[in-house]
């Protein structure tokens, strides 16, 4: 049986889930239980299938004990993003129509730019562990590093910020102009105004959220 | 009278007698299938963690790391013993137990008593 073990694997979604939702002194310990007990009595006394719902099962039930135990749990992070975008959501609808608040070229605009921006101050390396950092706990990098990661997230947001303002003054130029030249007529020029207010609006959200995932790192990490 | 804080819950005492009867084999995988065994009770091993922290907590048992080993996918295991404490503790609901069912008959429970 030795032998087989290796090839049979546990359910790797549900291993990776319960390996971030854990805090990192059981890691270990939890999932060496789950995988020792997999293999060596579960697959035996049910076969393979069962023994995966078994473990499936095993992950879910013990999620619970740990989901809101963790200091600056990511569950928590994004349940907040969640209930950002839903409030922003809703207020679009009862304002009008949520499709006044979509606008790709925004979209487009305070986004890329500003991580081409990040990744200039900082660096690739850095952009990756801001992920990692956020989403998996880790301690064996330096505060070096860790701060550089916490950087690159402060430096998306002020720059999906500052981009935002910077286009929005861009459209406001253009609609100046248009004014001046007399050509245009008032609605298209509204409907300008309304997009370029709309990318300074996304600049802001980026920024919101950017400014919470740099203190998320922060307070794990440096504080 | 006593401590509330160092009451036993249900499942803190079954977790302790489970402690007692695997001696120096105890360690989440082996306190899980324990109560499962003996019981039938299918418990998770989140469930089982979150109680041994808690009686760790109540000085009640003791952990110490253990070995890594291929057949735990190179990850270590944490054996658990219970204390001094935890054996008095045990004892003490025990007797508790005890007194409550003296005197109660078959009738009172509607059904067989021993």
């Amino acid at each position: 049986m030795p032998s087989s073990q290796q090839e049979v694997s546990v359910p790797q979604f549900c291993e990776n889930l319960f390996f971030m939702i854990l805090p990192r002194d059981l890691r270990d310990i939890l999932l060496g239980d789950l995988y020792e007990e997999f293999h060596q009595r579960i697959i035996p006394e049910y076969g393979l299938q069962k023994a995966r719902w078994w473990y499936r099962g095993q992950v879910l039930k013990s999620m619970r004990f740990y989901l809101l135990k963790r200091k600056g749990d990511i569950m928590f992070f994004i349940f907040s993003v969640i209930v950002f975008i839903l409030l922003s959501a809703l207020a679009a609808v009862l304002g009008g129509s949520l499709n006044h608040f979509i606008n790709t070229p925004s979209i487009i605009l305070v986004f890329i730019p500003p991580f081409i921006f990040a990744v200039a101050a900082t660096s690739v390396k850095a952009w990756i562990l801001s992920l990692k950092l956020l989403f998996i706990d880790q301690d064996s990098h330096e505060q070096k590093e860790i701060k550089e990661a916490s950087r690159f997230l402060k430096v998306f947001g002020n720059m999906s910020l500052t981009l935002g303002i910077f286009y929005t003054l861009f459209g406001a130029i253009q609609m100046l102009e248009s004014f001046a030249a007399q050509e245009m007529a008032s609605n298209i020029i509204l409907r300008s105004s309304s997009v370029c207010t709309l990318t300074m609006l996304y600049g802001i959200a980026v920024k919101c959220v950017l400014y919470v995932a740099d203190q998320r790192i922060r307070n794990r990490f440096l504080i | 009278m006593g401590n509330k804080e160092t009451y036993l819950g249900e499942f803190e005492h079954i977790v302790l007698l489970a402690l007692i009867r695997l001696g120096k084999d105890a360690y989440g995988m082996t306190i899980r299938m324990e109560i499962d065994e003996r019981i039938g009770r299918s418990v998770s091993i989140g469930a089982v963690y979150t109680t041994l922290e808690r009686l760790e907590k109540k000085g009640l048992i003791l952990s110490q790391m253990g070995e890594a080993t291929p057949q735990r996918g190179g990850k270590a295991k944490k054996y658990f013993e219970i204390t001094p404490a935890g054996k008095e503790k045990l004892q003490e609901a025990r007797k508790s137990m005890e007194i409550m069912w003296q005197g109660l008959n078959p009738e009172m429970l509607g059904g067989a008593c021993a």
